[in-house]
C-alpha cells in the first residue's frame, strides 16, 4: 500500500470522527466540553499554578538524564510528598510528571544507545547511527518537533474522544488484549533483526524471565532457585539498565573509537537542529499516520506506550519506497517512533480516566495519585470534575511542548557529549548505572542483577541477537499471561468464543502476516535476483 | 561441516537457559505451569534450529543464505575497524574491570566504591591525570551524597564498614 493510500485513509478516518461527531454528540455536550476545556485551560496558565507544570517538567527531565530513573520513579516518590495538596497544583504536576520524561529518555537514545524508557526503545534503532555519523543535532531537533506534533495529535484525539472513551474501550476485552500483545511482539520481533528465528527467540526468554517469582493465582515459586530475592520477580530497571546502558558502555569500550560520534571536536560534528526539525514538515503523512498509530495504541489498556513506537518504526519502514537506509540512521525511522511515544501520552490517558485502567506504567502512578486525593476515574470525574480533567490535559500538553523546546535549546551541548572520549563517559555510566539499579529499590543485588544482564546484552549484541524484543516481551510478559488465562477460561465456560470476535480475527491475520512477511519478501527478493 | 565459535557459543547457550527454564517447570502445579510451557516450549525448538544454522557451516551468515535482504540492521556490533584480538583483550580488560567494581561495592559499600572505581578507572585504564580523574570522582561521590538523600535511600555499607561498626 503507498504512503499516498495510507494518507487518504487516515483522512477519511478523521472524518469519519468528526462525522460521528456531528451524529452522536450532542450541542450541549460540545458546550460542556468547550467549556471545561477553557476552564482546564485558565487553571494551567493561570498565576502561580503555571510554575507547577513547568517545574514538574524541569525535573522529570533531570531524572530522565539518569540511567534507570524516569518520570514513572520520580511520581512515585511524588506521591507522598503531595499528599497535602490541592488537587489543581497535584493534577498539573503528575500531568506534567507524564509528558516531560519521554523526551529525555529518547535523547539518551539517540546519543548512547540507551533508551530512557523502553518504549524509546525504538528511537535507538536509527537514533543513534545519526549520532554516530556526527548528525545527533539533526536527531535531536526531530526528534523534538515529532514530539511537540505528535503529543498535539495525541491530545486532540483525547479530547475528541472524550465523548466516546467508553464505547471504545469497552471493545477490548482479555482475547483482544492477548492478540494485541502477541500481534506488537511479533512486529517488534520481525522488524527489529536480520533473523526472525533470533527475533522469536529472544522474546520467549524475555516473557519466561517475566515468569520468575510467585505464580500471581498460586502464589507458587516458579523459578526463584531457592533465592528470595527472586519471590518478587524480577524487577525490569535493572533489566534494562544492564541489557542496554552495560551492554551499550561494554561494546563501545571495546570497540577501539576515541568517541561516540567517531569525531573529537565539537565544530566537526553535521547537521543542525533546524534542518532535523524541518525534515518533519518534508514527511507530513508519516508525522500524522505515526501519530494516530500512538493514540490508537495508547487507548489499548497495559499494552499502549511500550507497543506504539515499534509498530509506528515498523509502518515507516513498511510504506517507505526505499528501505536501505532503515537501521542506519534514516530520519523517518526517528520521526514515527517519536510522533507515535508521545501521542501515546493523550490515548493512555483515555482508558485511565474512564476505567482507573492505566495504559502505562506513569498513568498507573497517576491514577493512585488522583485517587488518593478522591478523584475517581469514571463516569463523576469524566462529568463533575471535567475542568480538572481538561487542567490534567493541558498540562501534559504543556509539558510536552516545553520538554521539546528545551530540548531544542540544549542541542548543542547535549551533541557533545558525542565527542567526549569514550574512556571518560564509560565509567561515568557505568557508575550511574550502579546508582539508577541501587536507588530503584534499595537493594543492592538488582546492582548484580544489572551487571549480569550487561555481560549478557553485549553478548547478545555481538552476535546479532536482538535485545529490544527480549525487553519488551518482559515488560508485558504478565499481562500476556493474565489474559492468556483469562481467554483460556472464558472460552472453556463458553462465555466467549474467540473464533468469532472480529479484532481478535483482525489480530491473528495481522500476526501471521507479520511472521510471514520476511519469507515473502527474501522469496520476491531471491526471484528478482534470478530474473 | 560443523564449526565450533563463539557465535554459536551464544546459541548455545540461550538453548541452555531455555532448556533450564523448561526443566524448572517440572515439580510445578498444572496451573503454574501452563503459560511457561506454552511459551518455553517453542523458544526451546527455535533456539535448538538455530543453533543448528549456526553449527552447520552451509548457512554461515558469511555466504548470506539466511540474511533477508530488507531486514534492518538495527544492533549491528559497532563498525569499528579493531582488530578480534585486540577487542578479545579489551573485553577481558573491561570484564575485569566490572569485576572490581562489583568487588568494591561489596567490600566498601556505594558511597565509597563507586568514586573509588571512576578514580582508578580514569587513571590506570583511561590515562587521565591525577587532578582531572580526582575531579570527575567527586562530582560522581557528589551526586550519589545528593541523590541517596534527595530519595531518601539507605546507603549500602559493604562488609568492611559492617565489620568495623560491629
Amino acid at each position: 500500500v503507498g504512503e499516498r493510500s495510507l494518507n487518504a485513509l487516515l483522512a477519511i478516518a478523521l472524518v469519519g470522527l468528526a462525522a460521528l461527531w456531528a451524529v452522536a454528540g450532542s450541542l450541549a455536550e460540545v458546550e460542556q466540553l468547550a467549556r471545561s476545556a477553557w476552564a482546564g485551560f485558565l487553571l494551567v496558565v493561570s498565576w502561580p499554578n503555571v510554575l507547577y507544570p513547568i517545574a514538574a517538567t524541569l525535573l522529570a527531565m533531570i531524572f530522565a538524564l539518569f540511567p534507570g530513573l524516569s518520570g514513572a520513579t520520580l511520581m512515585a516518590l511524588a506521591i507522598s510528598l503531595t499528599l497535602s495538596w490541592d488537587r489543581v497544583p497535584l493534577v498539573l504536576v503528575f500531568g506534567a510528571f507524564v509528558g516531560g520524561a519521554t523526551f529525555m529518555g529518547s535523547v539518551t537514545a539517540i546519543l548512547f544507545n540507551i533508551p530512557g524508557t523502553a518504549a524509546s526503545a525504538a528511537t535507538l534503532i536509527d537514533g543513534h547511527p545519526l549520532a554516530r555519523q556526527g548528525e545527533a543535532r539533526t536527531a535531536i531537533g526531530c526528534s523534538a518537533a515529532s514530539s511537540a506534533l505528535g503529543s498535539s495529535f495525541g491530545v486532540l484525539a483525547l479530547v475528541a474522544l472524550l465523548p466516546f472513551l467508553r464505547r471504545a474501550a469497552l471493545a477490548f476485552g482479555p482475547a483482544e488484549l492477548l492478540m494485541m500483545t502477541v500481534w506488537g511482539l511479533t512486529t517488534i520481533a520481525v522488524i527489529t533483526q536480520a533473523s526472525v528465528v533470533k527475533g522469536l527467540v529472544t522474546t520467549g526468554l524475555g516473557f519466561l524471565l517475566s515468569f520468575v517469582g510467585q505464580d500471581p493465582r498460586t502464589a507458587e515459586p516458579r523459578y526463584t532457585l531457592g533465592l528470595l530475592y527472586l519471590w518478587e520477580g524480577l524487577s525490569l530497571v535493572p533489566i534494562v539498565l544492564g541489557i542496554f546502558s552495560v551492554g551499550e558502555m561494554l561494546d563501545l569500550a571495546t570497540s577501539g573509537r576515541r568517541t561516540i560520534s567517531g569525531k573529537t571536536r565539537a565544530d566537526q560534528l553535521s547537521g543542525s537542529v533546524w534542518s532535523g526539525a524541518r525534515t518533519v514538515f518534508k514527511h507530513p503523512g508519516l508525522l500524522m499516520r505515526s501519530s494516530a498509530i500512538g493514540t490508537a495504541i495508547g487507548i489499548i489498556p497495559g499494552v499502549g506506550g511500550t507497543v506504539a513506537s515499534f509498530v509506528a518504526y515498523a509502518h515507516a519502514v513498511q510504506s517507505a519506497g526505499d528501505r536501505r537506509r532503515f537501521g542506519r540512521g534514516d530520519i523517518r525511522g526517528v520521526i514515527a517512533p517519536e510522533a507515535a511515544h508521545d501521542a501515546k501520552d493523550g490515548g493512555s490517558l483515555v482508558p485511565a480516566l474512564a476505567f482507573g485502567i492505566p495504559g502505562s506504567e506513569g498513568t498507573a502512578l497517576l491514577l493512585a495519585a488522583m485517587v488518593l486525593h478522591g478523584l475517581v476515574p469514571g463516569k463523576e470525574l469524566l462529568t463533575e470534575h471535567l475542568d480538572l480533567v481538561f487542567a490534567l490535559i493541558w498540562s501534559l500538553f504543556l509539558s510536552n511542548w516545553l520538554t521539546s523546546i528545551l530540548g531544542v535549546a540544549l542541542v548543542t551541548p547535549l551533541a557533545r557529549l558525542t565527542v567526549v572520549r569514550t574512556q571518560l563517559i564509560t565509567p561515568v555510566i557505568l557508575v550511574l548505572t550502579a546508582v539508577g539499579a541501587y536507588a530503584f529499590r534499595n537493594r543492592i543485588e538488582d546492582v548484580v542483577v544489572a551487571f549480569g544482564f550487561g555481560f549478557v546484552g553485549y553478548l547478545l549484541k555481538k552476535h546479532g541477537w536482538p535485545r529490544i524484543p527480549f525487553v519488551i516481551a518482559f515488560v508485558l510478559g504478565n499481562l500476556f499471561e493474565t489474559n492468556f488465562l483469562l481467554t483460556l477460561r472464558l472460552q472453556s465456560l463458553d462465555r466467549i468464543d474467540v473464533f468469532t470476535r472480529p479484532l481478535v480475527l483482525i489480530l491473528g491475520a495481522l500476526t501471521l502476516v507479520n511472521l510471514a512477511s520476511p519469507f515473502v519478501r527474501t522469496r520476491r527478493s531471491a526471484r528478482a535476483d534470478e530474473e | 561441516m560443523i564449526r565450533l565459535d563463539e557465535r554459536s557459543a551464544v546459541s548455545a547457550l540461550l538453548v541452555a537457559v531455555a532448556a533450564a527454564f523448561l526443566a524448572g517447570t517440572v515439580g510445578l502445579s498444572p496451573t503454574a505451569r501452563l503459560v511457561p510451557l506454552t511459551v518455553v516450549v517453542p523458544t526451546l525448538a527455535l533456539a535448538v534450529a538455530q543453533l543448528a544454522l549456526d553449527l552447520v557451516s552451509r548457512f554461515d551468515a558469511r555466504s548470506g543464505r539466511h540474511d533477508r535482504p530488507d531486514a534492518i540492521p538495527s544492533e549491528r556490533v559497532a563498525d569499528d575497524d579493531i582488530a578480534p584480538d585486540d577487542r578479545r583483550r579489551h573485553e577481558v580488560a573491561l570484564l575485569s574491570w566490572l569485576l572490581v567494581l562489583l568487588g568494591l561495592l561489596a567490600l566498601v559499600g556505594l558511597r565509597a566504591a563507586l568514586p573509588a572505581f571512576t578514580f582508578l578507572f580514569l587513571r590506570a585504564r583511561a590515562g587521565e591525570s591525577a587532578a582531572l580523574s580526582a575531579v570527575v570522582a567527586l562530582v560522581v561521590l557528589a551526586t550519589i551524597v545528593a541523590l541517596l538523600h534527595t530519595l531518601g535511600l539507605r546507603d549500602f555499607e559493604g562488609l568492611v564498614w559492617s565489620l568495623v561498626a560491629r
